[in-house]
């Protein structure tokens, strides 16, 4: 049986003065099969955002850990990537525990939400298909387009004060048993952990390359997934050159 | 190669519980600050200086006991660290670590935060000493007890829904009244338990009623907890944000 993995502290993936970009730690469930969720906070000025707070099982650390560096009642903003239940199914404690956050979330999936049990009182943000700006503190975060990769209505987040980008699912991986690492450095052996999931989830070459070109007007020195591990220095550009490597993806396998 | 240590002492409600948790070798890998990495039954700790300044080194964990006192040695393929941690009373607890190897002056500013990060999480995450479990007059658990834990009121909201939410201002001592006007006979006719909760820049309440009647309370002022205390909501004040959840829980109990 997989023992599962805890990683109760958080790790400060990125600082500058008051501004900070912030891993939430892990839980391990048996039935993730070594795809492991990362939750993280921005934090400038005294305010924070939530990004991709997740589900139920991992919202005890997850409040723990903000808590660590800001009073809830300060985060003003949780943002979705999309509507997976590992990034929304702690919505009704995110209204509690965090109850001046705005939810920030595709227009496709703003309807949906109410299903999670909040029939009142959400106080939700319809990013449009665009993108929107997410003002948190001094900082101007941007939601940037990811549409289909792999959700229609899918979003990355770039901070560009420690230029981290938030990308959502991309950069997913699925570890062995017995083995994490927050930080890629073997961009080779990783990418085996990768391929698997990018080929099945994505949709297709042409959203992939939508997103390549997008994203390389950004300046970018981290790139930070939803699941798997985190890109820094050179392995930022290996990463960008793989998924534009990759080929047929998706739908374009059918 | 360099060598630094650092003493610290804790002061630590139930010390020797918490002493206790220090021995299991779990906890203490899933406590550990500057943790990034596991393989092989091995941990990965990247400690860091200023953001610039990195050591990292894959460490095997071996905890023993001696004469009491429970020690963590690191050992790790460039470097070492030994903690020893002591309770010498019932309320404190002591702890030397040392480090050896490269980058002692980044290694070493860390030190002192990993310990505390241990013994805290140690402290927090101790089984109580005596299992209260009493119940009150309406013949229900030790609710408020309950309220001031976030996996208790965690697992209560994955089983409700949010059927209101307002802020309003409320005067001091004018709380209560709010609630009993808030909770209308059209939400406790059809939830058996309603929660409600609140949130202002002074603090945080939280209410369980069960069949109409308050049955725990847990209040936050400033940091200061007042658990199954009703008179500290009349300290409560302010523009507050309400919301009212109604549970599909037909018991209780079933939260355990």
């Amino acid at each position: 049986m997989r023992v599962p993995l805890k990683v109760m502290k958080p790790y400060v993936v990125a600082e500058e003065g008051n501004h900070a970009f912030i891993w939430l730690g892990l839980d391990e469930a048996e039935a993730e099969k070594g795809i492991l969720t990362n939750q993280y906070l921005i934090v400038d000025g005294g305010e924070g955002i939530l990004l991709d707070p997740g589900g139920y099982f991992v919202f005890e650390r997850v409040y723990r850990n903000v808590s660590e560096f800001i009073d809830p009642g300060k985060v003003k903003a949780a943002f979705f990537t999309h509507q997976d239940p590992d990034v929304v199914g702690s919505l009704l404690l995110l209204t509690d525990f965090f109850p001046n956050a705005a939810i920030y979330v595709s227009s496709l999936w703003v309807r949906f939400l109410p299903h999670l049990g909040a029939l009142a009182g959400l106080k939700l943000v319809e990013v449009p298909d665009e993108g929107t700006s997410i003002r948190v503190g001094e900082a101007e975060l941007k939601a940037i387009p990811a549409h289909f990769l792999h959700s229609p209505g899918n979003f990355n987040l770039y901070d560009p004060v420690v230029k981290v980008l938030f990308s959502g699912d991309l950069g997913a991986a699925v570890f062995p048993e017995g083995t994490w690492y927050l930080f890629v450095e073997d961009f080779e052996s990783h990418a085996k952990l990768m391929e698997p999931f990018h080929r099945r989830y994505l949709p297709c070459r042409k959203a992939l390359e939508v997103w390549l070109r997008r994203v390389k007007e950004l300046d970018i020195e981290v790139i930070a997934p939803q699941h798997g591990a985190i890109f820094t220095g050179e392995n930022v550009g290996r990463f960008l050159e793989w998924l534009g490597g990759l080929g047929s993806i998706g739908a374009d396998l059918l | 190669m360099g060598k630094k240590s650092v003493k610290l002492k804790a002061p630590v409600e139930g010390a020797a519980r918490a002493l206790q948790m220090l021995r299991d070798e779990d906890f203490v890998k899933s406590t550990l600050p500057y943790l990034v990495g596991v393989s092989k039954g091995k941990v990965v700790l990247r400690f860091r200086r200023m953001m610039v300044f990195h050591f990292q080194d894959s460490y095997e964990l071996l905890i023993t006991t001696v004469d009491g006192n429970v020690n963590h040695m690191l050992n790790g393929e460039r470097s070492k660290i030994r903690v020893t941690f002591s309770a010498p009373s019932k309320d404190l607890i002591t702890a030397v670590a040392t480090y050896e190897g490269p980058r002692a002056w980044v290694v070493g500013a860390c030190l002192s935060n990993l310990v505390r990060a241990l013994i805290k999480e140690a402290a927090a995450r101790a089984p109580p000493e005596t299992v209260t479990g009493g119940t009150t007059a309406a013949g229900h658990e030790d609710l408020s007890r309950n309220l001031a834990l976030v996996s208790w009121v965690s697992k209560l909201l994955m089983k409700s829904l949010l059927v209101k939410s307002e802020i309003v201002a409320i005067p001091k001592g004018g709380l209560v009244n709010y609630v009993e006007n808030l909770i209308t006979e059209e939400v406790l006719q059809k939830y058996r338990v309603v929660y409600v909760s609140g949130t202002s820049d002074k603090g945080t309440f939280r209410l369980l009623f069960i069949d109409g009647s308050l049955a725990g309370t847990y209040v936050n002022l400033g940091g200061e907890e007042f658990v199954g205390d009703e008179r500290a909501l009349n300290r409560f004040d302010g523009f507050t944000k309400v919301r009212v959840y109604g549970s599909m829980i037909k018991d209780v109990s079933e939260l355990r």
